[in-house]
């Protein structure tokens, strides 16, 4: 129980006023001479059961009086099942809300835990009150400090997203500012509904985050407002794949949009009978609405066929199913477009050394598009043309200033380029000093007898990364006879780390685009990639992809919160009255320029995974954390006052001790005489 | 007719004329040895008629009624009630509890006045008067004398009772209707601060050996109604132990306790036939005397 008037609480000791009183009144007693003793031992005798505790109960009476008085004054507060210890005047007081898709479910009443949760927090925080208020959200902006309480709730970063949450970064943001401002007692309120994927509970953050608060000078609280029910009738539905197909029969053309989706429900849906769920597929402004029958608790619908007019290339579209207890997942956002010319363009002084390149570009990944493979020579460089160029291969000395700067435009556009050492880093020995690209040289060939292996390699990410069935890449197997060093100014990302500590593939940071540079050649004298070929391939292929979606007119996007807000975005549709700085977490399409954006909430979302109790408290172990369960819709507040109700027991306990005051009569002369 | 020209405290000439006109009477047949105002269980020469009875031989003559024998041609003789004087025996309660008083006067004072009233009484109208102050024991014995220079005797002995100690009364009382002749008149003025079981023995043996009983039980209004209102030491006045106690807490069990008493002792003197008159001291002790005196007077002529 916490109390907004601790100091009152001083008075405490107050309560045993009605026992000094009583002790002080036993030793001030007079001595009476006494005839009549044997009444008084008779009396004595008596002395027994509910007379001998009334004594007792008057005093308890008197006592507890004079303790709801001075808890009725210390004003109380009541926070639902938990009580929240604290007090005291709170000088900061830090918001981080949950504002995922998972937030929106629907409680009674049709309230959603978002608005529940925003409500709950305006009384409590209106009353515990606050010098300072903050809100931290999810936009990687800084926390944004408000004068009053009302103009926080009703900023509109507050509103739902569909982007995942993510609570140890915000935590983190926290942190920061608490850091940086030094304020005085700070109360951090966490409003989520605990899913797991807005926690990241594995994240190494928690850690760093823990520690900092744990040396923080100042007190810091923190609170959790915590809507762990999950929806038991909901249904969610996502596009899964959306092609475009072209075909010629008969001399008649037809145009179609192949789309693939999945729709789920929930547990205690799936265990009813099948059910018809119609589904609503708008493209360009124009719905149809198909019906698809469930029988489980998932259903995929694969390469649906959606008649295009024969002259669209590209388009937008939306899938939607009936509301239901949250309608944040019930609608799905795409964009569609012929796919962009896989053209791969190799620059080779060698092409017997560049050959296996050569072939793991010209074969596409299903085999259906086979790319155009441009290969040049050095000496034609200055043909060199990069429109529509999904990949440069450059296997020859670093870009000279004539051709760095097409080369740079082209990265920046989102262009890939794969770096290769040149062959007469052999012969020489040496790479002209200062010819450097992206603050990287080649320096020198180190060959050895022994043949180096792989030491480790990044499997989680970028061009090594394992596939999406888990298995990772045979990278291990690969056995390098030479490679050339680098030379960098740059902190190059290692993908690759030969055993040695050279890198075999290392990545350059860039803003957008990829530059990659592979320190051993692809001769088979040199190394076994071609001999190997699944690491060549994949990684020249995923290289391509990457380039291809730079190219490409249109997007499917993961909703969240970028750094790089898209000032030249617009909205072609989705919500209303959204942000347009947060364009980027909220679901729908827009565009920029000549190209589409679909964007839509994380596969995460979908997942019902919710936080353990006990792993939540172990977030937060060895902080000041308590947390308060609610639902959403709940009308009672989470945080009210209750003076009355020990205003109320000071009444009755002064009441039932008047009531045990009471003289009992006794008609000792009428009734004897 | 008192030679006694002391002044006493206790003693109040007004009130004793004004309770000279009512007699103070037995409710028995006494055993006296001269002529009184008193029943005798004997015949004698009074004017009150009692009985006709045939004539023996030996009677005397005097006493023939020659009208029944010219009625009836038979002998008979006229028998009267004889009256006698009788022996009032006076048991003072002398203990320590006697001593409290809160009206003014302690209830031995008030036992005081009552007695000399009483006292002198009985010796103007030629009865004897004894006297026994009761402590742990017998503390004072006066036997019963009629002359009225017996009256000093008894005013000094009850000038010079002082209370204290325990109360015997209950063996006190058993000892005098022993040692008391038959018939005699029992007057007790005491607090009675003492189990009413025991105290039913003792009256019986009174009743058994034929002697009249009269009681004051003699009471002060506090150690009724008990309102102490702060918490006390009662130190107990017959030297017993102290009890410490907060009169509001336990004020009810008292009252219990004393209606519990009072009942029992109530119910014990109507059945052993006590004069019984429980008295408050803060009540006239005149009236209360002339309500005695006249209810016993009221008793006698309506036997």
């Amino acid at each position: 129980m916490s109390f907004l008037q601790p100091l009152m609480l001083v008075a405490l000791p107050l309560i045993a006023l009605p026992i000094i009183i009583h002790l002080i009144n036993q030793w001030r007693y007079q001595t009476r001479r006494w005839g009549a003793m044997m009444f008084l031992l008779a009396a004595n005798r008596m002395n027994r059961g509910f007379a001998r505790i009334r004594q007792w109960l008057i005093l308890a009476m008197r006592t507890l009086a004079v303790l709801g008085l001075i808890l009725a004054v210390s004003r109380p507060l009541s926070s639902g099942l938990l009580g929240l210890t604290g007090g005291g005047k709170t000088d900061t007081t830090i918001l981080i809300l949950d504002r995922s898709p998972s937030m929106q479910q629907l409680g009674s009443g049709g309230v959603s835990k978002l608005d529940t949760g925003r409500r709950q927090l305006a009384n409590a925080l209106q009353t515990l009150g606050s010098q300072r208020w903050v809100a931290i959200d999810s936009s990687g902006q800084p926390p944004q400090s408000y004068e009053d309480l009302e103009a926080l709730l009703a900023s509109p970063s507050l509103q739902g997203t569909s982007a995942t949450a993510d609570l140890p970064t915000m935590m983190q943001s926290a942190l920061d500012y608490l850091t940086a401002n030094k304020p005085g007692p700070t109360e951090i309120w966490i409003c989520s509904d605990l899913q797991e994927a807005d926690w990241n509970a594995e994240s190494g953050t928690w850690s760093v985050v823990r520690e900092g608060f744990e040396k923080l000078p100042q007190s810091v609280r923190i609170n959790l407002l915590a809507y762990p029910q999950m929806p038991t009738e909901n249904m969610s539905v996502r596009v899964t794949d959306v092609k475009q197909s072209k075909t010629v029969e008969q001399g008649i053309s037809s145009n179609e949009l192949l789309l693939s989706m999945q729709i789920t429900r929930s547990d205690e849906l799936a265990e009813d009978k099948a059910v018809s769920v119609p589904v609503e597929i708008t493209i360009d402004g124009a719905t149809t609405t198909i019906n698809v029958e469930m029988n489980g608790a998932r259903v995929d619908v694969r390469n649906h066929r959606i008649p295009l007019d024969s002259n669209q290339t590209r388009g937008w579209g939306r899938i939607a199913i009936p509301a239901d207890s949250n309608n944040a997942d019930n609608q799905y956002y795409f964009v569609f477009d012929e796919p962009p010319v896989r053209r791969v363009v190799i620059v080779s002084e060698d092409r017997s050394t560049t050959r296996a390149l050569e072939i793991a570009a010209s074969v596409s990944e299903d085999g259906s598009i086979n790319p155009a493979v441009e290969v040049l020579a050095p000496e034609q460089l200055d043909s060199l043309v990069l429109d529509e160029t999904s990949l440069v291969i450059w296997q020859t000395r670093l870009p000279d200033a004539a051709t760095a700067p097409a080369l740079t435009n082209y990265i920046n556009a989102g262009g890939q380029v794969l770096f290769f050492p040149p062959s007469r880093l052999v012969q020489s020995g040496s790479e002209p000093v200062g010819q450097q690209f992206f603050g990287v040289a080649w320096d020198q060939w180190q060959a050895s007898d022994v043949k180096v292996m792989v030491e480790n390699w990044r499997s989680d990410q970028d061009l090594l990364a394992a596939t999406a069935s888990g298995t990772g890449l045979p990278v291990g197997q690969l056995s390098i006879s030479a490679h050339a060093t680098l030379r960098s100014t740059a902190d190059l990302s290692k993908l690759a780390t030969l055993s040695g500590g050279d890198p075999l593939i290392a990545r350059v940071p860039t803003s957008k685009g990829g530059v990659y540079f592979c320190t051993a050649s692809t001769a088979p004298d040199a190394s076994s990639l071609a001999e190997n070929g699944i690491v060549l391939y994949i990684t020249v292929q995923r290289a391509i992809q990457r380039g291809q979606l730079a190219l490409g007119n249109t997007t499917q996007r993961t909703a969240e919160f970028s750094q790089e807000v898209p000032l030249n975005w617009k909205q072609v549709s989705g919500p209303e009255n959204i942000l347009s700085t947060e364009y980027s977490a909220q679901s729908g399409v827009y565009q920029s320029g000549k190209r589409l954006f679909a964007v839509n909430r994380s596969a995460a979302e979908d997942r019902r995974d919710i936080l353990q109790d006990d792993r939540v408290a172990g977030l937060f172990a060895g902080l000041p954390f308590a947390r308060v369960d609610d639902q959403a819709g709940n009308l009672t507040g989470i945080v009210r006052e209750v003076w009355r109700l020990f205003l109320i027991g000071m009444i009755l306990a002064m009441l039932i001790e008047a009531a045990l005051c009471i003289p009992r009569r006794y008609a000792v002369a009428s009734s004897a005489a | 007719m008192s030679t006694d020209r002391q002044h006493r405290s206790f003693l109040d000439p007004r009130v004793i004329a004004q309770l000279s006109a009512i007699p103070l009477l037995s409710r028995k047949p006494m055993l006296g040895n001269v002529s009184g105002r008193h029943a005798s269980p004997h015949r004698g020469a009074s004017v009150e008629f009692a009985e006709y009875r045939k004539y023996v031989p030996g009677d005397d003559l005097r006493r023939l009624d020659w009208r029944a024998y010219g009625r009836s041609d038979r002998f008979y003789i006229k028998e009267f009630e004889a009256d006698t004087n009788l022996r009032m025996v006076v048991v003072l309660d002398t203990s320590g509890s006697m001593d409290f008083g809160t009206v003014g006067l302690t209830k031995l004072e008030y036992a005081l006045r009552i007695t000399a009233a009483l006292c002198y009484m009985a010796i103007q109208q030629g009865d004897a008067v004894g006297l026994a102050c009761v402590a742990e024991g017998i503390v004072q014995n006066l036997p019963a004398r009629r002359n009225p220079a017996h009256l000093k005797i008894l005013f000094d002995t009850l000038e010079a009772a002082k209370p204290q100690g325990e109360t015997g009364i209950v063996e006190v009382l058993h000892e005098l209707a022993e040692t008391v002749r038959q018939r005699a008149f029992v007057l007790i003025l005491s607090d009675l601060f003492v189990d009413p079981a025991l105290l039913r023995d003792c009256f019986e043996h009174l009743r058994f050996r034929k002697h009249d009983v009269a009681i004051f039980h003699l009471l002060d209004p506090e150690e009724l109604a008990f309102s102490i209102q702060r918490p006390t030491r009662f130190v107990d006045m017959e030297g017993g132990t102290s009890i410490f106690a907060d009169p509001v807490e336990i004020a009810d069990r008292y009252h219990a306790a004393v209606t519990s008493y009072l009942n029992q002792l109530r119910k014990t003197v109507l059945e052993t036939a006590v004069d019984y008159r429980r008295i408050s001291i803060d009540s006239s002790y005149e009236n209360e005397l002339r309500d005695f005196l006249v209810e016993r007077a009221i008793r006698r002529s309506g036997k």
